[in-house]
Parts: C-alpha cells; sequence; structure tokens
C-alpha cells in the first residue's frame, strides 16, 4: 500500500473514531445501601416525576459534611463537591429490588450538571445511566429552595441547595 | 507491459488545480455557510429556549389560586402580538389551554377550599392552534424534554418551533395534583421565512462566488503555470527531439532565473557535450566507442582483418606536392572506408597509407573479401586515373586475436595483437598492386562464394613455415 493510502486510512480510522463518541462514566456507585439515610423512613406517597415509586434516599460520606451558613439573614445550605444523594425508586412495596436509582452528584464545573448538581438516573434492569442536563430534574428541585410541600416544608424558605430533605445528622452527632 | 496513455502535462496540471479549488474553496464556503445557518439556527434555538424559561417563570408567579384569568389574559396577547410570532399553551392531552373549564373544575376538585375563589371565565382562549404529535409526545413523555423543530407550512412559510414542557412542580401539586409530571407544553412559533430565505440568497452567492473564483483562479494559475513551467518544458523537449536527430545547434532559450531556468542551462551544455562527443567519435573507431561503453577487459575472440596498403606511396609521395598527396591520400582513404563500412567492417586506424579494418560477427569472411573486391575495382575504373594512377594491395586473415583497450592512461586505442595480425599484414605486403591476398582460414568459409586462384605458398617475413594462401578473382557465377 502506497504511504498516501496509509495516511488516508489512519485518518479515517481516527476520525471514525472520534465519531463514536466516549461510554457515558458510570455515576452511581454500587456500594451506596452502606450509606446513611436522609429520610427515617420510605417515603410512600405520590409525587410529579416519580409517581408512585416508593422512595429510599441516601447520602455518601461526604454529603455529610453539609455546611449551612447564615448571611444577611437567608441560610444557605451548600454540599461539598463530590456529594452524591442517591434514590432509590420501588415500584411496589413487596419489591425486593428498586426498578430504578435516581441520583444528585455535586460537580460545579462539570459541563453537564445544572445547580451544580449532575442529574443522573440509572434503569438497574438494564444497567444504563443517563444524565439529566435540561430542565427536568433541576426544575422540580429548584422548589427544594422555597417552600414546598415535602418533608418539613422549607418554611423559611431556605436555599437548601435542591435537596428537599436536607442532611440532618442523627441525635448525639 | 502496457504503455500508458500520453497525457499531457498540461491537461494534468489544470486538472490538479482545479481539483484543488474546488475542493479547497468548496469545502471552506460549505463549511461556512453550514456554520453560519447552523448558528443562525442555535440562535434562534436559544432564543425561543430563553423565551420559554421567561414564560415559564412567568406562569410559575402568575399561577395564583383563582387568578386564572391572568393567564388567560396573558396568553390572549401573546397569541395576538404579531402574524409570524405566537405563543401558546397547551395541555398535556394536546388541547389549547383554557379554552374550557377542565383545568379550573380539577383545581376545585383537589383544592375544595379554595373553589370559592373562582369567578366563572369571562374570556377564553379559542384560537384553533394544533399540536405536532410526534414532537409534542417527546415533550410530554417520560422525561419530559424540550423540542426544537422546523416547520413548514401549506403556504409556504417556515417556522420554527419550540415545545418546552411545564412541569407540575411540587408547589404546584397542590391545587394540580401529583398524578402527572407534566402539566402542560408551551409553544413558541417563530416564522423564520425571511431568515431561511435570506440563507438561502447567501448561500446561493456564496456557491455563485465560489464558481467565479474557481473560474478566475483557474484561469489565472493556469495562465502562470504554463507560462514558467510547461511551455519552457516543452522547449526543453522540443529541443532535445532537435538533437536526437543530429540537430546540436539547437539550444534552449529559457530567460528564467529559477528551476526551470537552470535546467534549460544544463541541457544546453549537456547538448555541447554531446556535440563534441559526435564530433570526437569521427575520429574513433567503432569498436572502441563500444568498448568504452561496455568497459571490456581483454579478450580472446575470432575476426577478419583486412589490410590495404597503397603500392608504390613512399616514391609518389616525393614525386608530388604535400596538397596533393594528402589530397590524393585522403581520396583514397575515404573511398576505401565508405566501402568498409557499408560491408559492416570497422575502422581500426589508419598508419600512413594503410587501412586497418576489422570484421566480427557471422559472415565476417565474405564482407571482408566482398569489401576488398569492390576496392580493387573502383581503383581499376577509368583506367586507374580516378586516383592518379595509385594502385593498392590488399591482405585479408582470418584468425583468433587478442581484442583489448591498449596503450598507455593518456592515450590508449581498442585494437587487436596477435600472431594473426602480422599474417594478415603480411598478406598484404605481399599483393602485388590490384591484387587480393587471402589465407586459408578465410579461404575456408568463402571457397563456395567466391573465384580464387591458388593455393600457393608464401614466406612471409618472420615466419619459419609456409604459409597457404589464395588470390581472391571475384565472385563465382
Amino acid at each position: 500500500m502506497k504511504p498516501g493510502a496509509w495516511i488516508l486510512l489512519i485518518t479515517a480510522l481516527l476520525f471514525v473514531a472520534g465519531c463514536t463518541g466516549k461510554t457515558p462514566a458510570n455515576l452511581v456507585p454500587a456500594d451506596y445501601s452502606l450509606w446513611a439515610s436522609t429520610v427515617d423512613a420510605p417515603l410512600v406517597y405520590e409525587i410529579p416525576g416519580h409517581t408512585m415509586d416508593i422512595r429510599k434516599i441516601y447520602i455518601n460520606e461526604t454529603g455529610t459534611r453539609l455546611e449551612v451558613r447564615e448571611t444577611g439573614g437567608e441560610v444557605f445550605h451548600e454540599y461539598p463537591e463530590g456529594t452524591i444523594i442517591l434514590k432509590e425508586n420501588y415500584r411496589a412495596q413487596e419489591s425486593d429490588r428498586p426498578a430504578m436509582l435516581t441520583a444528585m452528584i455535586k460537580a460545579r464545573k462539570d459541563p453537564r450538571a445544572r445547580g451544580g448538581w449532575i442529574w443522573v438516573a440509572k434503569d438497574t434492569a438494564a444497567g444504563e445511566e443517563r444524565i439529566f442536563s435540561d430542565e427536568f430534574c433541576f426544575t422540580c428541585h429548584q422548589n427544594a429552595n422555597e417552600q414546598h410541600p415535602y418533608g418539613d416544608g422549607n418554611r423559611n424558605g431556605d436555599f437548601r441547595d435542591f435537596v428537599f430533605y436536607p442532611w440532618n445528622p442523627p441525635d448525639g452527632e | 507491459m502496457k504503455k500508458p496513455r500520453f497525457v499531457p502535462i498540461n491537461s494534468k496540471v489544470n486538472v490538479i488545480i482545479i481539483l484543488a479549488l474546488v475542493v479547497g474553496i468548496g469545502s471552506i464556503s460549505f463549511y461556512l455557510t453550514t456554520e453560519i445557518t447552523t448558528t443562525i439556527d442555535e440562535l434562534l434555538a436559544d432564543n425561543l429556549n430563553q423565551q420559554s424559561e421567561i414564560l415559564f417563570a412567568a406562569i410559575e408567579n402568575f399561577m395564583i389560586p383563582g387568578e386564572a384569568k391572568l393567564a388567560v389574559n396573558f396568553f390572549e396577547t401573546m397569541v395576538r402580538s404579531s402574524a409570524d410570532y405566537s405563543i401558546s399553551l397547551f395541555r398535556r392531552n394536546g388541547k389549547v389551554a383554557f379554552s374550557d373549564e377542565t383545568t379550573i373544575k380539577q383545581v376545585i376538585e383537589n383544592a375544595p377550599a379554595i373553589a370559592s375563589m373562582f369567578d366563572t371565565m369571562a374570556e377564553r382562549i379559542t384560537t384553533k392552534e394544533s399540536v405536532n404529535e410526534a414532537y409534542f409526545q417527546t415533550a410530554v413523555g417520560a422525561p419530559p424534554l424540550s423540542v426544537f423543530f422546523e416547520e413548514k407550512t401549506e403556504d409556504g412559510a417556515t417556522y420554527f418551533r419550540a415545545y418546552k414542557p411545564l412541569i407540575n412542580l411540587p408547589k404546584c401539586t397542590g391545587c394540580h395534583g401529583t398524578d402527572h409530571t407534566v402539566r402542560g407544553v408551551i409553544d413558541i412559533r417563530d416564522d423564520i421565512s425571511g431568515s431561511r430565505r435570506q440563507q438561502l440568497i447567501a448561500a446561493y452567492s456564496a456557491g455563485g462566488f465560489f464558481v467565479g473564483m474557481v473560474f478566475l483562479l483557474a484561469f489565472i494559475l493556469t495562465g502562470f503555470m504554463r507560462k514558467t513551467v510547461i511551455k519552457p518544458i516543452k522547449i526543453v523537449g522540443e529541443v532535445c527531439a532537435k538533437v536526437t536527430d543530429g540537430q546540436f545547434d539547437q539550444r534552449v532559450t529559457i530567460k528564467n532565473n529559477d528551476e526551470i531556468g537552470r535546467l534549460g542551462n544544463t541541457v544546453n551544455k549537456m547538448v555541447e557535450g554531446l556535440h563534441e562527443r559526435f564530433e570526437l567519435s569521427k575520429y574513433v573507431s567503432a569498436s572502441t566507442i563500444g568498448s568504452l561503453r561496455d568497459s571490456k577487459d581483454g579478450q580472446v575472440v575470432s575476426i577478419t582483418m583486412l589490410f590495404s596498403d597503397i603500392r608504390g606511396f613512399t616514391a609518389y609521395s616525393e614525386r608530388n606536392s604535400p596538397d596533393k598527396v594528402v589530397e590524393n591520400l585522403n581520396r583514397v582513404l575515404n573511398v576505401q572506408t565508405e566501402i568498409i563500412l557499408a560491408n559492416g567492417g570497422d575502422i581500426d586506424k589508419y598508419v600512413g597509407d594503410e587501412i586497418v579494418a576489422m570484421f566480427t560477427g557471422e559472415d565476417q569472411c565474405e564482407r571482408a573479401c566482398r569489401s576488398a573486391i569492390e576496392i580493387q575495382k573502383t581503383f581499376r575504373e577509368n583506367g586507374g586515373k580516378s586516383f592518379d594512377g595509385l594502385r593498392l594491395g590488399v591482405g585479408i586473415n582470418t584468425g583468433e586475436v587478442i581484442l583489448g583497450m591498449i596503450g598507455s592512461k593518456k592515450r590508449a586505442d581498442y585494437t587487436f595483437i596477435g600472431d594473426n595480425v602480422n599474417t594478415a599484414s603480411r598478406l598484404c605486403s605481399a599483393a602485388q598492386p590490384g591484387e587480393i591476398l587471402i589465407a586459408d582460414t578465410t579461404y575456408a568459409k568463402t571457397g563456395a562464394i567466391f573465384r580464387v586462384d591458388g593455393p600457393f605458398r608464401l614466406k612471409a617475413k618472420g615466419k619459419d613455415l609456409y604459409v597457404k594462401v589464395y588470390k581472391l578473382a571475384g565472385m563465382k557465377e
């Protein structure tokens, strides 16, 4: 084969390789069940986006180092970089395995992030992860930063960093 | 192997230039046009997205329990704002929002406490907007996604359209319920027919400019290449062709002071060198030239030698003026040389009035004898008057000799040596004026062709034994 043909072939292969894109990273850790939970019991009421799914919420160790500060009479929650808050979504009470895992991962500088979080859902049956960079998850969770109907309802309208059920250390900690 | 078809370099250069221009300028034009179009589309999408974000925020804020009328008025205003721009709100089932009291009834059902706050809606949205079903389903699907698309209507107008899902936020669930994720879809429709027309005009203009540029640049570059490269190369080629035909006075006349100009100068020097060598070849035997070309070392070969010598030339030269002697000698040598060369022989050397010639290859004996007969015949014509009465003696011998480049490093001849050479020389010396003596080795190969007298026994100088010789009389009938 002539040198020109080799160059053409290598260029074409590089081009094709460049077009194939990267496989999405495995963002949802497998050992999340060892983490602490932000709720005392599974959430069983219906909400938009999660419908009637039964939900258990976990937070990784990094997230437990949540900073709460007050500025100008307003309270701000700020989760550290690397925080993962993960929600197990069970289709039915008796299910022993969640149908879906939805997680918010603190990564302020990631271009896929909205509001400083990467919003990701994992289909446990297919094992596939999907990142939501549009408004769906983000818009709904914006309500966590004002009064809302869940948990303590955020009656003071604190900035809760998009988290409806903020991390509260267990009594004694 | 099949010889490749001749394709003029002019055609190749033209094709390469046009291809380079088409690919180069074409790809740039295509890239720029595509980029501009894509950027315009992205700007439109960004613009519509921003508008939808603002609308979304507005709807969020004026959806105060009991104040749906605000939203109705807002959308009434927006729908009528412009002929080529419209904003609509659809329910998640694709029906135009605020077109009936379905939502109010649901709100009252979900939140009976606020039922008294609702008034009968005096105005309702009555537009007949319809949705693009496929894109709409994407907007209200799971997950709900914003969609941007282009749409052409039957009247030829082009619209850029954005579907933005109106999420059923937690704070909305109190009135609207929790059993659905998407409350509706904001539809923003912008007439981009004018923009598309301008893009098309820009694309056609770029295309036209591109074609014009290709032709103009092709014309300029082709002319430049023709003048600086192709024409000079043609001149060089023509000179080379004429030199091949022996016209050594031809020279390349290129004034360019570049690589082509240098090529012309080099070709001119080469032609001068060839001319010199060609002239020199007249003074060197063909076998010497062949030897130089093949770089042959000394070797033993079987050849036929022809020696020819003018009888009584010493006395003749004493009787005549030097001019006449040289003139006649040259004529004698010239005539013999022509005959020998015509019969495929090669002049080895001229030794005074003597010619030493050699014949190689098949029928060498026959060609040597034929040359000798023609030479003597020529000298007999007109009673020998043509050559001022000069007569020749010719001796021919066939046998093995040593052939090689003999001489010093500065001056050498490609010639032959050996006893058979001496024998040929002795036969020439012994031949009477007008006679041709051939050795028996030559006779053995030509006896069937030529008439001979003899054999005779010849006691040659320096030889102890007699040599058997024949007198060559002519061709057999």
